[in-house]
């Protein structure tokens, strides 16, 4: 089972280091990403999903930092390495080589002062992997012409400003993609765009994910991109992992409350229009310390136990893992 | 996806010709650009447009006053004053442009350096311009100008410390600005290394931000050339330098006030000029960054 995984987060743990106290923002979840398979982070904003995405490729800002566990790679080439333990240099090889990032703002992510295909081909010349500027110029229309920009040599010369949201996108992927890496974490890729960008955005992903024996890391709270995109899902919750299922099993079979809030907070036409589902109450201070169940506060089936006992991950089903009390027959 | 048409659309845009694509540009940065360069041809054709030398003494043509052989007049040592100005003008122009430009990369450098490189490199870096900046511009010259000697190097030196720390925070602040931009982050997810970082992705975008500190020094820098020979201890004579030629005839002000009133006004036209170009650009850069 784990020879088949690409990637695998043991117990991580990232914290805020700060000069008197270190708080911590993901509070060891394991993760696995098999190979081939697209696998879905999901949790509102500040659950600590985006860091867990930036401490596999040691982007962390600069106050955060990994606290404890590992971070599992495993390649044919290299073997098994703990990319927690990895130096900057090293990391820096790896980066868009083998791991590759799409983020939530085309409009941000990309220099406002170099052409679009000056930017995709500084990720192979950076890396060595083509040094014929010719050669490389064309591999870079190529790819731009994979990820369904037309008139690719054109678009090779555009500047950032000249090019939509949704082109913009479509260039960050092929600049991750240009290098065919083995894991694309894609951090929100759609949050920015509008739904029939989105879907193209999301199906050009899936695409090129078969089409490369490519896994993917994508992190959203939209349970939409969810259920279309990925094969394995794991729900976050203030930095801890509260279910986790094959995608089918997640919507068929809901067990946490908070996965239950989130699903029943997608809205569909013909409901009520006046009453929108809601999670009752706000995410906790990370800063208090809470003996009980982290959401017994916000949860309408809270027992007892909630309030005094954490819960564990639990697996309640083939590949289904649940933490919490009400679940296990509590 | 059928292959003519690209090609078709790429020699179209390679039509366009160049001054078109070029923006038009107000009034506030053409006139005093063209008051620069008319003052940079002036002060470089000099020699082949006057007849006269300017260290060459004249005593029987002494303090002459302005006419149609001397322009401006002549000074106590029957010296041409117009050419004497040009011929101070290219000290002016030589310390507008070299120290400024030392003081600009030096700012820039450590100001990058501060924001680039941890708490430690930024709590130097923002130390040293503290303690640059905690000294009267002036008497930091001066001191450097008594401890290494009146020469012309001493001059640039002094020039570049007075300047390099306010343009450091100035680019310190602008990198941090930069940083913060998701494609910074993206360069590091694709392994883009630190030093093609600041090469590639944030030095470019400081340009706009250092073209503008550039010309703003360049009056600071003019006018402490000048103040520096005006109190005797910047350029020596026999060398030529407005600051020293408004000293040398300041005895003379209620008599022979154009001697004082050429060099002065040369100043202040360059200052001025330097002064309009930058703020301009400093209003054009800051709208469209």
């Amino acid at each position: 089972m784990s020879e088949d995984l690409l990637l695998e987060l043991r117990d991580l743990s990232v914290s805020i280091v700060g000069k008197k106290e270190t708080l911590p923002i993901v509070k060891g979840i394991d993760l696995h990403i098999p190979r081939g398979s697209i696998v879905g982070l999901v949790g509102e904003s500040g659950c600590g999903k985006s860091m867990t995405a930036k401490s596999i490729n040691n982007i962390l800002p600069p106050f955060a930092r990994v606290t404890g566990g590992s971070i599992i790679w495993r390649t044919e080439a290299s073997g098994e390495v703990d990319l927690a333990l990895l130096k900057e240099k090293e990391m820096r090889k790896k980066c868009g080589t083998e791991i590759a990032m799409v983020f939530q703002e085309p409009m941000t992510s990309l220099n406002p002062l170099m052409q679009v295909g000056e930017q995709i081909k500084e990720v192979l010349t950076i890396h060595g992997v083509e040094r014929d500027n010719k050669k490389a110029k064309d591999r870079v229309i190529e790819m731009l012409s994979k990820v369904g920009i037309a008139e690719p040599a054109l678009r090779y010369n555009a500047w950032p400003h000249e090019l939509s949201g949704g082109m913009r996108q479509r260039v960050m992927i092929a600049m991750a993609m240009i290098c065919q890496p083995k894991l694309l974490i894609a951090d929100e890729p759609t949050t920015a765009l509008d739904v029939t960008i989105e879907a193209q955005i999301l199906s050009l992903i899936k695409e090129l994910c078969r089409n490369n024996s490519m896994s993917a890391l994508v992190i959203t709270h939209n349970m939409g991109v969810v259920s279309t995109l990925c094969d394995y899902v794991y729900v976050m919750y203030l930095g801890s992992v509260v279910e986790s299922a094959p995608v089918k099993e997640l919507f068929n079979n809901p067990c946490h409350p908070y996965t239950r809030g989130l699903l029943s907070s997608i809205p569909h036409v013909g409901d009520n229009p006046e009453f929108l589902h809601t999670i009752p109450g706000n995410v906790p201070d990370m800063k208090k310390h809470f003996k009980g169940c982290d959401f017994c506060l916000r949860c309408s089936d809270d027992i007892k136990q909630c309030f005094f006992e954490k819960p564990a991950l639990t697996e309640t089903g083939a590949g289904h893992f649940v933490r919490c009390h009400r679940s296990l027959g509590a | 996806m059928s292959s003519s048409s690209p090609s078709n659309k790429e020699t179209v845009m390679r039509k366009v010709p160049l001054f078109s694509r070029m923006p038009i540009l107000p009034p506030s940065v053409t006139v005093p650009a063209s008051i620069i360069l008319l003052i940079i041809l002036l002060a470089l054709l000099v020699p082949i447009v006057s007849p006269y030398d300017a260290l060459r003494q004249n005593l029987t043509e002494r303090l002459s006053a302005p006419g149609t052989a001397h322009i401006l007049g002549t000074d106590a040592l029957g010296r041409d004053c117009f050419t004497r100005i040009f011929y101070g003008t290219r000290i002016s122009l030589f310390v507008a442009l070299i120290p400024t430009a030392f003081a600009v990369l030096i700012g820039m450098a450590a100001g990058i350096a501060a924001a680039f490189f941890g708490k430690a490199a930024d709590a130097l870096v923002t130390w040293l311009s503290d303690v640059t900046l905690a000294f009267p511009g002036m008497l930091l010259a001066m001191v450097i100008m008594y401890s290494f000697g009146g020469s012309f190097s001493s001059i640039v030196i002094s020039i570049v410390i007075m300047e390099w720390g306010s343009i450091a925070r100035i680019v310190r602040s602008v990198t941090l600005s930069i940083l913060e931009n998701e494609y910074i982050l993206a360069a590091r997810s694709i392994g883009v290394k630190r030093f093609n970082i600041i090469i590639r992705h944030i030095i470019p975008n400081l340009i706009p931000t250092l073209i503008v500190l550039f010309t703003l020094n360049i009056p600071a820098s003019i006018l402490s050339e000048s103040s520096l020979s005006f109190l005797g201890i910047g350029i020596q004579p026999p060398e030529v330098s407005l600051g020293l030629m408004v000293n040398e005839s300041r005895t003379l002000l209620f008599n022979k006030p154009h001697l004082v009133l050429g060099p002065a006004g040369m100043i202040m036209l360059l200052v001025l000029s330097f002064n309009f170009l930058g703020d301009a650009l400093r209003d054009r850069f800051d709208q469209e960054v």
